[in-house]
C-alpha cells in the first residue's frame, strides 16, 4: 500500500523534474521565462508551408542570436495578433488589408521582401476546360459550369486575392458563396487546402510557392498562370509600439534588415531551386514589384 | 429530539447513561463530546462556556476523548492508529511510541502493534479504539457502548482498564450502555434517558430501586428481567 | 493501406532512433502537463478538503457547477485564457502569450474543476465516522482534512492521474495559447494536428504512438490503483 503510493509519487516527481529541465526550455536551450528575449512573428500559411521560414529561422537565430518564434496563422488572425500586441511583426500578402492596417496605425511600414504569383491549379484532366484563359474568365467559366472549387475561406491573403478576382470578373462575392455546393470554403491553410483540392479533384487558387512544395503529393497541375491580377507580394510589417503596447519594434527592425539584406535576398531567390527546378520566390528587397 | 436536559457531571465521576434504543443516548453523548451542537441551551465543559467561546472548542476537545459505537480504524497499522491523536497534539516522537505500546499492553493488544488495523475483528477494533482514546490521557472520556461487541473476557478487561483509569487518573467517565449490570458495577451516577428526556438521575442504588409508579420502573424491571433471562439461556 | 504501413514503419524508426525533434516535443508535453497537474493538485487537495468538510448554503450547487466544468471544451477555455493574457487583455503586461508558462496555467485551469470534483467525491465516499473520529480525538479541521485525504488516498491519486490524462491529451487550449511554435511551444497534440494538416502522416503517427503509449501507461496505473483500492477495503 505504502509502496505503491511511494513509487507513484516518486515516478511523478522525477518525471516532472526531468521534463521540466529537459523539455520546458526550447530545443535551442533557452529558459521559458525569457519571453522578452524572443521575437514573435505571425506568418501567413502559404509562406510557412513552403518551408522558407524554417530555413530562414535557423539562420536568423544563429546569426543574430535572437530567438525567433513563428506562428502559423492565416493573414486574418496574424493581423489580429498584431493588433493585440501578441506578436511583434507580421509577414503576410494581402496588400489592401496591409495598407489599411498601416493606415490604422498598427503597423509602422510595409516592406515587401519577396513575391511570386498565384496560380489556378486543378486536376490534369481540366474538367472545366479553363486552361489558357485569363484568371477572370476562368472563374467565370467555373461559376457557369459549377465545377468544384476550393476556397481558403479564411480571410487570408490568398482568400483576399480570390475575392479580388471574382470582383474583377464582375461577380458579387456573396452570390458566389451562396451559389451551390460546388464552391467549398475550406477554412484551412494553403497546404491543407491543396490536399483537399487533390482529394476532391477540384480547382483552387494557390501561391506558386506552396503549390510547388506540395506538387508531388497532390498531383495537381497549373491551369491558369498568367494575368497581372495574379501578382502575389509578401510584405513584412513591424507592429507600431506607439499604438500597440509591448511590441518590440527594435528586434523587428533587425529581422527586416535581415530579410532585405543582399545575402538573404539571394537565399530567397535560391530557395527551392534544387528541389523544384525553379525559384519559389523572387526577392524584391523592399520595393514594390510591378507586374 | 432531546428535551429539557439538565445535567451536571462531577469531575472524576463515572456517569453511566442508560435508556431504551432511540432515546437519544448517542445524541446526548455527541453533544457532550462537541461533535454536534445543541439547538438551544448552555454547555460548560471543564469550566469553559463552549457555546459562547467557540474558539476554545479545539482546546477543550483535546482534553477529552470519544469512542464511537461502531469505531472505525484508520487504514494504517494498529500502532499508527494509536499514534494519531498524540501526533495531533504534537507529542514528541519517542514519547508517542512508548505511550502507544504501553496502552496497547493495557488493553491486551500488544501483539497487534504492526498489524493493519483494517484487518481486525469487531472486538479487536473496539479495543484499539479504546486504546486510541486512552492514550491521550483525557480528563473526560466519553464512550458509546464500549463493550457492546466484546466477549465477556475482553469486556471484563476493558472494564478493569476503565475503572483503573477513573480511579488513578481521576478521569471523568461518561458512558452509555445497555448492560445494567455494568452500569451498576461502574457507575457513580446513573442517568436514564427516555424519549429524549432525562427522567432519572442519581446514584445506582436509587435508580435501580425505582418507585413502582415511576416512569422508569417498567424499563428497569423489563431490562433486569431480560438480562436475567439471557443469563439463564 | 500501404501509406499507413509506411507511416507505421517510419514512425517506429523515428522512435527507435530517438529523433531529437520527436523527443523534444514529447518531453515538452510531459513537462507542461505534469507541471499543470502538480499545480492543480496543490490547489485542489486543500480546497477539496475544505469544501467537503464545510457545510454552507449552496454547497450542492457549487459541487454541481464544478461537475459541469469537467468536460468544458478545451477550445473554450483556450479562448478565455487567450483573451485574458493577450497583450491587449487584462494580464497582457505579463507577456505570457505563446509561452509554455501560459500553457501550464491554461491546462491547470482546465484540469482544476475535474480534479476538484473527483477529490470531493473521493472524500465524500469515505465513511462519515472517520472525520467524526478524528475530531473526537482532538484533531483540528486541518488535521482531520489531512487524515481524510490519506484515508481516501487511492481515490485521490486516481483523481490526480485523471487530471493529468485530460491535460496531456488536450489540443484546443495548447494551440490557442501556445501557438504551436516549433522548438518552443509545440507539444505532442498540437504537433500531430499540424503535421497531419500538412500531410506528414508518418511524423503524426510517430507522435500519435507516443501519446498512445502515455495514455496506456496512465490507464494501467489507474487500473492497478483501483485493484489495490478494492483489496484494501476488504
Amino acid at each position: 500500500m505504502k509502496n505503491v503510493k511511494t513509487i507513484l509519487l516518486s515516478l511523478l516527481l522525477s518525471a516532472a523534474v526531468i521534463a521540466g529541465v529537459a523539455g520546458c526550455g526550447s530545443s535551442d536551450g533557452s529558459s521559458i521565462i525569457q519571453a522578452q528575449d524572443r521575437l514573435r512573428i505571425a506568418t501567413t500559411t502559404s509562406l510557412y508551408d513552403t518551408g522558407l521560414w524554417n530555413a530562414l529561422e535557423d539562420r536568423f537565430e544563429q546569426e543574430q542570436g535572437i530567438r525567433l518564434d513563428i506562428l502559423y496563422a492565416g493573414t486574418g488572425i496574424a493581423l489580429e495578433y498584431g493588433r493585440r500586441g501578441d506578436v511583434d511583426a507580421v509577414a503576410v500578402h494581402a496588400k489592401a488589408t496591409e495598407e489599411q492596417f498601416i493606415a490604422d496605425g498598427y503597423g509602422i511600414e510595409r516592406v515587401p521582401f519577396a513575391y511570386n504569383y498565384f496560380v489556378i491549379v486543378g486536376p490534369e484532366s481540366d474538367p472545366a476546360g479553363i486552361k489558357g484563359l485569363s484568371p477572370e474568365d476562368a472563374f467565370k467559366k467555373l461559376y457557369e459550369t459549377q465545377t468544384a472549387f476550393i476556397s481558403r475561406g479564411d480571410e487570408s491573403g490568398t482568400h483576399t486575392k480570390e475575392k479580388a478576382i471574382w470582383k474583377a470578373a464582375g461577380f458579387d462575392y456573396e452570390a458566389v458563396t451562396d451559389s451551390g455546393a460546388w464552391y467549398v470554403e475550406a477554412g484551412k491553410g494553403m497546404g491543407p487546402t491543396l490536399q483537399m483540392a487533390a482529394e476532391m479533384e477540384a480547382y483552387t487558387l494557390s501561391d506558386i510557392g506552396t503549390f510547388l512544395a506540395y506538387k508531388a503529393e497532390t498531383g495537381l497541375v497549373t491551369i491558369v498562370d498568367s494575368g497581372s491580377i495574379l501578382l502575389n507580394v509578401y510584405s513584412f510589417i513591424a507592429i507600431n509600439p506607439d499604438k500597440v503596447e509591448g511590441a518590440d519594434a527594435e528586434k523587428a527592425q533587425i529581422l527586416v534588415d535581415f530579410l532585405v539584406s543582399d545575402e538573404i535576398q539571394q537565399f530567397i531567390e535560391d530557395y527551392g531551386k534544387a528541389d523544384y527546378g525553379t525559384s519559389l520566390f523572387t526577392p524584391c528587397a523592399g520595393n514594390e514589384p510591378t507586374s | 429530539m432531546l428535551q429539557d436536559i439538565s445535567l451536571q457531571v462531577e469531575s472524576g465521576d463515572s456517569f453511566l447513561l442508560i435508556g431504551p434504543t432511540g432515546a437519544g443516548k448517542t445524541t446526548l453523548l455527541r453533544i457532550l463530546g462537541l461533535l454536534d451542537k445543541p439547538v438551544t441551551g448552555d454547555l460548560h465543559i471543564l469550566g469553559v462556556d463552549v457555546i459562547r467561546s467557540p474558539d476554545r472548542q479545539l482546546e477543550i476537545r483535546r482534553r477529552m476523548a470519544f469512542v464511537q459505537q461502531k469505531p472505525v480504524a484508520f487504514s494504517c497499522s494498529v500502532l499508527e492508529n494509536i499514534a494519531y491523536p498524540l501526533r495531533w497534539r504534537k507529542v514528541p516522537k519517542q514519547e508517542i511510541k512508548t505511550r502507544a505500546l504501553d496502552i496497547l499492553e493495557q488493553v491486551g493488544m500488544q501483539d497487534f502493534a504492526g498489524r493493519s488495523a483494517r484487518t481486525l475483528s469487531g472486538g479487536e477494533t473496539q479495543r484499539v479504539a479504546i486504546a486510541r482514546a486512552l492514550v491521550t490521557r483525557p480528563e473526560i472520556l466519553l464512550l458509546d457502548e464500549p463493550t457492546a461487541n466484546l466477549d465477556p473476557n475482553s469486556a471484563g478487561k476493558i472494564e478493569d482498564v476503565l475503572a483503573r483509569v477513573a480511579r488513578e487518573r481521576q478521569t471523568t467517565l461518561v458512558m452509555t450502555t445497555h448492560d445494567l449490570a455494568q452500569a451498576r458495577r461502574l457507575a457513580g451516577t446513573v442517568g436514564v434517558l427516555m424519549a429524549g428526556k432525562l427522567v432519572e438521575c442519581g446514584p445506582p442504588e436509587q435508580v435501580f430501586n425505582p418507585q413502582a409508579d415511576s416512569p422508569i420502573a417498567r424499563f428497569i424491571g423489563f431490562k433486569l428481567a431480560e438480562q436475567d433471562f439471557n443469563r439463564m439461556v | 493501406m500501404s501509406e499507413l504501413w509506411q507511416g507505421i514503419l517510419r514512425a517506429l524508426e523515428l522512435l527507435v532512433t530517438f529523433d531529437p525533434e520527436v523527443m523534444a516535443v514529447t518531453f515538452r508535453s510531459l513537462g507542461i502537463s505534469v507541471t499543470a497537474c502538480i499545480i492543480s493538485a496543490l490547489v485542489c487537495l486543500p480546497l477539496g478538503s475544505l469544501i467537503h468538510f464545510t457545510s454552507f448554503r449552496g454547497k450542492h450547487l457549487l459541487v454541481s457547477i464544478i461537475q459541469t466544468f469537467y468536460s468544458l471544451p478545451t477550445v473554450l477555455v483556450g479562448l478565455l485564457v487567450f483573451i485574458l493574457f493577450s497583450r491587449a487583455g487584462p494580464f497582457g503586461d505579463l507577456g505570457l502569450m505563446f509561452t509554455p508558462t501560459l500553457m501550464v496555467i491554461g491546462q491547470a485551469l482546465l484540469v482544476i474543476p475535474l480534479m476538484l470534483g473527483l477529490i470531493i467525491s473521493a472524500l465524500a465516499s469515505l465513511d462519515k465516522t472517520v472525520a467524526d473520529t478524528a475530531f473526537s480525538l482532538g484533531a483540528s479541521r486541518f488535521q482531520a482534512g489531512i487524515l481524510a485525504l490519506k484515508e481516501a488516498r487511492y481515490a485521490v491519486v486516481t483523481a490526480v492521474i485523471m487530471g493529468f490524462g485530460r491535460a496531456i491529451s488536450e489540443v484546443g487550449l495548447a494551440m490557442m495559447v501556445g501557438g504551436n511554435i516549433r522548438g518552443f511551444t509545440r507539444i505532442l497534440t498540437t504537433a500531430i494536428s499540424l503535421e497531419t494538416s500538412k500531410g506528414d502522416i508518418e511524423l503524426s503517427l510517430a507522435l500519435g504512438f507516443i501519446l498512445l503509449i502515455i495514455s496506456l501507461v496512465i490507464n494501467v496505473v489507474l487500473g492497478r490503483l483501483q485493484q489495490v483500492r478494492s483489496s484494501a477495503a476488504h
